[in-house]
């Protein structure tokens, strides 16, 4: 049986030639067996030989002429042996069914004579470098061809599905955010709300030819032509660093397209094409997100992001490896750049090399600096820049903090290429124009539902004043509790979320006037010495800091929050219940102290202990608010954590004090009106000290209240006083 | 390519086999010389062969679709492959000796030279079609993806079943043996 074992395949093919075709039973067999074969052109894996009959022919009828003609000389005695087949072939063949042999393209450069190999170590080097040196010099070397000769390749159909592979192994990729090819930078915040959610993702390498060459494909793929011409790359810049062309010639030709560059840096390509890249790549991701929260977008990287991962997280050092130095202690090199006078090589790579060269930086980031430089955008000053030195460029000019020397440049240059950030997109964007008064965004009928819902949720819950946001002040047992009979407080700092309703409901109703005294202004963030470039886009935008105080208001806008709820309220009203509530506003002085105290206890802060630690068994020494605890100090260090929060906490943070309130001392200073009229803030910020959270330090803010970063506000809510009979009668 | 039915009918006979042969030439050459190993030249003989015979037969036969006339194109091919195979055997094994006392046999049994194809010829009776056209197409070295076409069945699948099926037909053909052997 073993050899029935071995020879069942060939015996399977023997038993098809027994079978009776005419049986109806093997009709399908028939069909599919004849079909398979006569659709599809040389389906069948060749067992023993070739297929290529013909063309193995020729080569044969080539090699004995050219046999005869050499040995036995031009012999006409001599009849070549294959000749029969040849008529038979010629005759039934068509000849453009004929398959010509591509040969890839080959060429083989030599350098001069005067050039040593890579590792010797002989005396000659200057030589090899002198072309370059003097292209710098000529300026009529520069060959730019016009956009209407750009020859434009077209793709096979076997191109156009590996392409369409690669991309979806590309956008697979990001929308995992796969370690391996991006890093997450998380600048500040690590709380469990907002975890998971970087404020960018950078890729660790720059952009390399592969990841690019899928782009301009698919720019082919669906014809759209004008931008392939932009984005394109312009390899012929190449042949400028060279005054001797042929010197250049193979790295014109080969660069962007050959798969041994698939690995290098892409270079030589316009602003226009990466930003071109970008847009691309933004609109194919977020074709299969789902999720319309994570909705991202990908977009060159502003230079102090940039400054920020190079230097893994604002450290002081020149380089991102940190030190004074540019070579480690076993003497390697730690980047790619023009190390010493008349010597490229020095540190391995003559032009670009690998994406992958050298060490990463503490973020995982490789070849920050040096290799190519990388562009920014400054968005302080609009311009654009490319930050980082290149190849070209000697040490000094590849520090962190070293002067753009590429600053305005948008034309395609062989040190230029480009390293993308991954940002999720806001929900909605605020273009304001004072002086036309007009807010330029137009909200979405979803957004505009989204909207009212929230707010008739927020209205229902306010009908029921004690069992959500607020609590009577009398509840509190002070002890001339009477003064503050019918007062309500609320638990918690106004939020971003309740605050947005009430902005976008002023869009919906279009009260414009008013809507320009309540806008946050998100751009005061700016005025802080921290990195704080994402809060200006994130913080009151995104959905994950929805339940974060809101900061950056004037006082006139909380009073507008607090009468806007106040009049929705009413409206929603239907059995009376509020006909009580006078107006809601901002506390005054005394009720604010009050509310801080809350059992008057002796103690300098509203929680019970004389520090600011808990001294409970069960969460000794955590800390009780969001503070600063000592110079610099915002948060702790990793794995000693003071208060878990380097800026704002989310409202319901730490523990209530006694009486039920949330952060009343630390996160954000709360705004309260004086009885004179003045408007200031009590119980300090997350950029306060110890000292200054306390319940009765100085408000130095007095009658000179600003909107900044540190400052949100509760509401009060006022009730009329009851009469005393009904008071009884309960 | 594809054919024009009614062109073809209409043609001269040269212009028809030239037609045919640009269409189907190359595959069915590809398959006598890859698959049943026949050498180049006899096997652009046959192909010629069945070419001409088509030609020659196709008025008498009625074509609707093209792929009655594949179908009926590849029975003739197999036909003339299975002569040629017949042929060579019996060159290589020489003459036959046959006793003159026995009756002359019969065209049955000249069918199976090998018994053990009979056998697995019974074995692959018993199942079902889509098997045996993957068993039988796979042998002769269609893709999977080709045979996925024709039997409903993911490719993965029939990857497994592939292997498996050989398995069962082995068995099958023990329990044959061993039956006729009791049977006795």
């Amino acid at each position: 049986m073993e050899n029935k074992a071995i020879n069942m395949d060939d015996m399977l093919r023997e038993a098809f030639l027994d079978l009776d075709f005419n049986h109806p039973k093997n009709e399908q067999l028939l069909f599919a067996s004849s079909n398979a074969l006569l659709t599809k052109k040389h389906f069948i894996k060749p067992i023993n030989g070739s297929n290529l009959g013909g063309i193995k022919l020729i080569v044969l009828i080539i090699i004995t002429s050219v046999f005869s003609i050499s040995i036995i000389g031009l012999n006409d005695q001599v009849e070549p042996r294959y000749q029969a087949n040849v008529v038979s072939f010629e005759e039934f063949v068509n000849e453009e069914e004929v398959v010509v042999a591509k040969l890839p393209k080959m060429s083989l450069y030599s350098f001069n004579n005067q050039v040593t190999p890579l590792n010797s170590r002989g005396p000659k080097k200057a030589n090899y470098f002198a072309p370059i040196i003097q292209a710098e010099k000529k300026e009529e070397l520069k060959i730019y061809r016009p956009k209407e000769l750009v020859e434009i390749p077209e793709l096979s159909p076997d191109d156009v599905l590996l392409n369409e592979k690669r991309k979806k192994k590309l956008i697979k990729d990001l929308l995992k955010f796969e370690k391996t090819r991006f890093s997450e930078i998380n600048s500040s915040v690590d709380n469990s709300e907002i975890k998971g959610l970087p404020f960018f993702s950078i890729w660790k390498t720059e952009l390399s030819n592969f990841e690019y060459k899928i782009f301009l494909n698919d720019l082919l793929i669906n014809q759209r032509r004008e931008s392939y011409i932009n984005a394109r790359t312009h390899d012929e810049i190449w042949l400028e660093l060279s005054a001797d062309t042929s010197f250049m010639k193979p790295m014109e030709e080969m660069y962007s397209s050959h798969p041994a560059y698939y690995e290098y840096p892409v270079v030589n390509i316009s602003r226009e094409g990466a930003q071109l890249f970008c847009d691309w790549l933004t609109s194919e991701v977020n074709k299969s997100v789902k999720n319309k929260e994570k909705l991202i977008r990908i977009r060159i990287p502003t230079d102090k992001e940039w400054e920020y991962v190079a230097s893994s997280g604002k450290k002081r050092q020149p380089y991102p490896w940190g030190g004074d130095f540019v070579r480690n202690s076993k003497g390697n090199y730690l980047a790619n750049f023009y190390p010493v006078k008349g010597n490229y090589v020095a540190d391995g790579a003559f032009f670009t090399t690998k994406v992958l060269s050298y060490f990463p930086n503490e973020f995982g980031v490789y070849n920050i600096v040096g290799n190519v430089a990388e562009m920014v955008d400054y968005p302080h000053s609009g311009e654009i820049g490319a930050k980082g030195g290149s190849w070209k460029d000697s040490a000094a000019y590849i520090k962190i903090y070293a002067e753009d020397i590429n600053l305005g440049i948008s034309e395609p240059k062989p040190t230029i290429g480009f390293r993308p950030v991954i940002v999720y997109q806001k929900e909605i964007q605020f273009n304001v124009d004072d002086e036309k008064d007009e807010v330029s965004i137009v909200l979405t009928e979803e957004q505009i539902a989204a909207n009212n819902k929230r707010k008739a949720k927020k209205m229902s819950e306010l009908l029921n004043l004690v069992k959500h946001d607020f609590l009577p002040m009398s509840m509190s047992k002070l002890e001339d509790s009477e003064v503050f009979k019918g007062v309500y407080i609320q638990k918690t700092e106004v939020s971003n979320i309740d605050y947005k309703t009430f902005l976008f409901d002023l869009i919906i109703q279009k009260r414009m006037d008013e809507f320009h005294i309540a806008k946050p202004n998100q751009e005061l963030w700016r005025s802080l010495a921290i990195p704080n470039e994402p809060y200006v886009e994130f913080y009151f935008f995104h959905s994950a800091y929805d339940h974060f105080p809101v900061v950056n208001i004037t006082a006139q806008g909380a009073e507008l929050y607090g009468k806007w709820l106040l009049e929705e309220a009413k409206k929603v009203d239907q059995k009376n219940k509020l006909s009580h509530l006078k107006r809601l506003r901002l506390p005054n002085e005394v009720e604010w102290t009050a509310a801080a105290t809350a059992l008057g206890q002796h103690s300098p802060y509203p929680w019970k202990e004389k520090g600011v630690r808990n001294q409970e068994k069960k969460h000794r020494g955590k800390a009780l608010a969001n503070f600063k605890t000592g110079r610099g100090d915002y948060m702790g260090v990793a794995g000693n954590l003071n208060d878990n929060a380097d800026i704002i906490a989310p409202i319901r943070s730490y523990w209530p004090n006694n009486f039920g309130l949330y952060n009343m001392a630390g996160n954000v200073a709360e705004m309260i009106q004086y009885k004179d009229g003045d408007y200031g803030c009590k119980g300090g910020g997350w950029n306060s000290n110890a000292e200054q959270i306390k319940i009765n330090a100085i408000d130095t803010t007095k009658g000179y209240l600003k909107p900044g970063p540190t400052i949100g506000f509760r509401l009060v809510g006022e009730y009329i006083p009851e009469s005393s009979t009904t008071i009884k009668e309960k | 390519m594809t054919l024009d039915l009614k062109k073809i009918i209409e043609q001269t006979d040269e212009e028809r086999v030239k037609q045919l042969f640009k269409v189907y030439g190359q595959q069915l050459f590809a398959y006598a010389n890859s698959n049943w190993k026949v050498g180049e030249d006899a096997s652009w003989d046959i192909v010629y062969k069945t070419i001409y015979k088509l030609s020659k037969v196709i008025n008498t036969h009625h074509f609707e679709v093209e792929q009655q006339l594949k179908s009926f194109l590849f029975k003739m091919l197999i036909n003339y492959l299975k002569n040629y195979l017949r042929d060579e055997r019996t060159k290589k094994g020489g003459h036959q000796e046959v006793d003159l006392n026995d009756n002359i046999p019969s065209s049955a049994e000249t069918k199976n030279v090998n018994p053990a194809i009979g056998k697995l010829n019974k074995a692959l009776d018993e199942l079902e079609e889509w098997q045996r056209i993957l068993l039988l197409m796979r042998a002769q070295g269609f893709s999977y993806s080709e045979i996925a076409k024709y039997t409903d069945k993911p490719v993965k699948h029939l990857k497994v079943y592939y292997g498996r099926l050989k398995k069962q037909l082995e068995k099958k053909i023990m329990l044959n043996e061993k039956i006729e052997v009791h049977g006795k």
